[in-house]
């Protein structure tokens, strides 16, 4: 194993912050960056939770290349507005992306979706599946999104489910110590992602009140159970391309989701990214840009 | 009025694939559109149709799971889909200005409804809103034990296989204020209307309802609290499940609103005090 990790391009929260703007959708402001260019088609990033768009730093310039790139960070995360007090669901952060990309006049876009962004881009399928959008776009990659294999239909009344995830999280941002620690757990090899960053990414989450987003966890993890027919069928039924790029060691996402994935779709391409762990762009850039791009 | 005889009245549309259920009746050039409850159908309006119809184009029709709908298993019976299937109806008949009356369940899809109309997502234009007793604030309701078991993830799937025509016929009665004006008539039809389609099947899917009134509390709560619509809440008294304080909040809640109570009535207005019922729903008709 090597590390290929370039780390002479790393990018301050401060810098991160001025590559982007505030755009107000709905009352709220998005942190957006839109790296602009003559390029055709667009590429719609929707990062994971709780982190933000600064996921993205190491892909982005040679990303920019080759696609218009959008990637904003979701309500509650990053830079964008906080949640005041209000769980804030996958359904309406899906509204708040569609406004957003009317404000821009997306066209020919390609949709790249990791984790909690992995639920709002499977929304976005069910709503052109239905004709309720008309939106352009071209392809989806899936890139490393957990979901339940099974389906049960009940909610846990317990919400067991719900309570060990918000009480991880807790204990997980409890300190930058704890943190830190299971960050690390999420990459194949913990040297792959350094102080700096994780200072970053702990900033970015000071950024936004932690307890607010515990909230936020507790819900989309019970949308995943309410929605879970509906999420398959939307596979089932798009005519959309779609392409899975899943790095293999993810403690969170485990490789069986991407059977149950392809199974549903009849136009799907998947690629393995080997000794990697939840964070592809972090950890495996170069090899993720590669499977972006490819044909 | 038989089940069958109300199968006649209506027609199946196919919506996303699926038959829906429909009641079209009226000459109006005012349409109203109704949201029936759970865990009934479009028939709990048989007593009010011939007047409402008098006044309005009447639409109402059966959710998807619900009355002479189809019953799909593998289906999320979300109120986001009910309210996907609702929108996509209208649209196909061709409706474009509506007046929309929800009650209990359906008052959750109207609700998801106006946060798609506040957000100016959906070419509809809402008139006006009729809310009759249905718990969107689903923290102030009085959960029957049967609700309870029905949305738990272990006890829900046998109750429901167990749940028989004397438990269903004691658990509607209750929720009646006097449990005389509903008949073994009117009940038994109601039966064979949830028992059509193997609708025993997937009736404790329908139950998830009451779990995603939390989830999305915000998102509805905050949605009535945006509208413009000026809406009136017809409120039975004495509904055992959506009490009282929960139409006093609302009232509080919607910009523009108009409160009016249905004494010594419970959960089924339209089914227990229809004249009273249809009088609020009318009046004011300045207003349309």
């Amino acid at each position: 194993m090597e590390a290929s990790i370039n780390t002479d391009g790393f990018v301050t929260s401060k810098e991160w912050k001025e590559k982007g703007t505030l755009i107000s959708v709905n009352n709220k402001n998005i942190f957006t960056i839109d790296t602009g260019g003559n390029h055709k088609n667009c590429l719609v990033i929707l990062h994971g939770y709780l982190t933000s768009s600064y996921d993205y730093y190491k892909v982005l310039p040679e990303l920019s290349k080759h696609y218009r790139v959008i990637i904003q960070d979701f309500i509650g995360f990053g830079f964008s507005d906080k949640l005041e007090n209000k769980y804030l669901t996958i359904i309406d952060q899906t509204d708040y992306l569609i406004q957003l990309w009317e404000n821009l006049e997306l066209n020919n876009i390609t949709v790249l979706a990791h984790d909690y962004g992995a639920l709002i881009a499977k929304e976005l399928l069910a709503r052109e599946n239905s004709g309720i959008t008309n939106l352009d776009i071209d392809k989806v990659i899936f890139c490393n999104g957990s979901m339940p294999i099974d389906h049960t239909f009940f909610l846990d009344t317990t919400d067991t489910k719900k309570n060990n995830v918000s009480k991880n999280l807790v204990a997980m941002l409890n300190s930058f110590g704890v943190y830190k620690k299971t960050m690390k757990n999420f990459f194949y090899d913990e040297n792959n992602i350094t102080d700096d960053e994780l200072k970053v990414l702990w900033k970015l989450l000071e950024y936004n009140n932690g307890r607010d987003i515990i909230n936020f966890t507790s819900n989309y993890i019970r949308e995943r159970k309410i929605f879970w027919n509906r999420w398959i069928s939307a596979l089932n039924e798009t005519d959309i391309p779609v392409k899975l790029i899943w790095s293999k060691e993810d403690p969170l996402a485990e490789e069986s989701i991407v059977k149950l994935i392809t199974d549903k779709l009849t136009n799907n391409k998947t690629y393995w990214v080997e000794n990697c762990g939840h964070y592809p762009m972090l950890e495996s850039p170069e090899k993720l840009i590669e499977c972006i791009l490819s044909e | 009025m038989e089940s069958l005889e109300w199968k006649n009245k209506g027609k199946l549309f196919t919506v996303y694939d699926k038959n829906i259920f429909v009641i079209d009746e009226g000459k109006s050039n005012e349409t109203l559109v109704i949201l029936h409850g759970y865990p009934t159908s479009s028939y709990d309006y048989y007593k009010v149709l011939p007047e409402l119809s008098k006044h309005f184009r009447v639409i109402i029709h059966d959710h998807l799971g619900f009355g002479f709908s189809d019953k799909p298993i593998e289906y999320s019976y979300s109120l986001i889909e009910q309210a996907d299937v609702a929108l996509q109806l209208w649209k196909q008949l061709g409706l474009t200005k509506v007046t929309l009356l929800a009650h209990d369940y359906g008052t959750s899809i109207a609700t998801e409804i106006l946060a798609r109309h506040n957000k100016q997502q959906i070419d509809l234009q809402i008139n006006n809103l009729i809310i009759s007793n249905g718990s969107m604030h689903i923290e102030l309701s009085k959960l029957r034990i049967i609700q309870k078991l029905l949305r738990n993830k272990v006890t829900g799937k046998w109750v429901a296989k167990l749940t028989n025509y004397p438990i269903y016929k004691k658990n509607i009665r209750n929720v009646y204020f006097d449990k005389s004006k509903i008949t073994n008539n009117e009940l038994q039809e109601m039966w064979f209307q949830l028992e059509h389609n193997n609708g025993r099947k997937v009736i404790h899917f329908l139950s998830n309802y009451i779990n995603e009134r939390y989830t999305f509390w915000h998102r509805w709560i905050g949605a009535l609290k945006e509208t413009k619509i000026p809406t009136k809440i017809v409120w039975a008294k004495n509904d055992p499940v959506a009490v009282d304080i929960i139409a006093d909040v609302l009232a509080i809640e919607i910009p523009n609103n108009d409160l009016f109570w249905i004494d010594n009535c419970g959960h089924f207005p339209m089914l227990e005090k229809p004249n009273e019922w249809v009088q609020l729903v009318l009046n004011k008709k300045t207003t349309y």
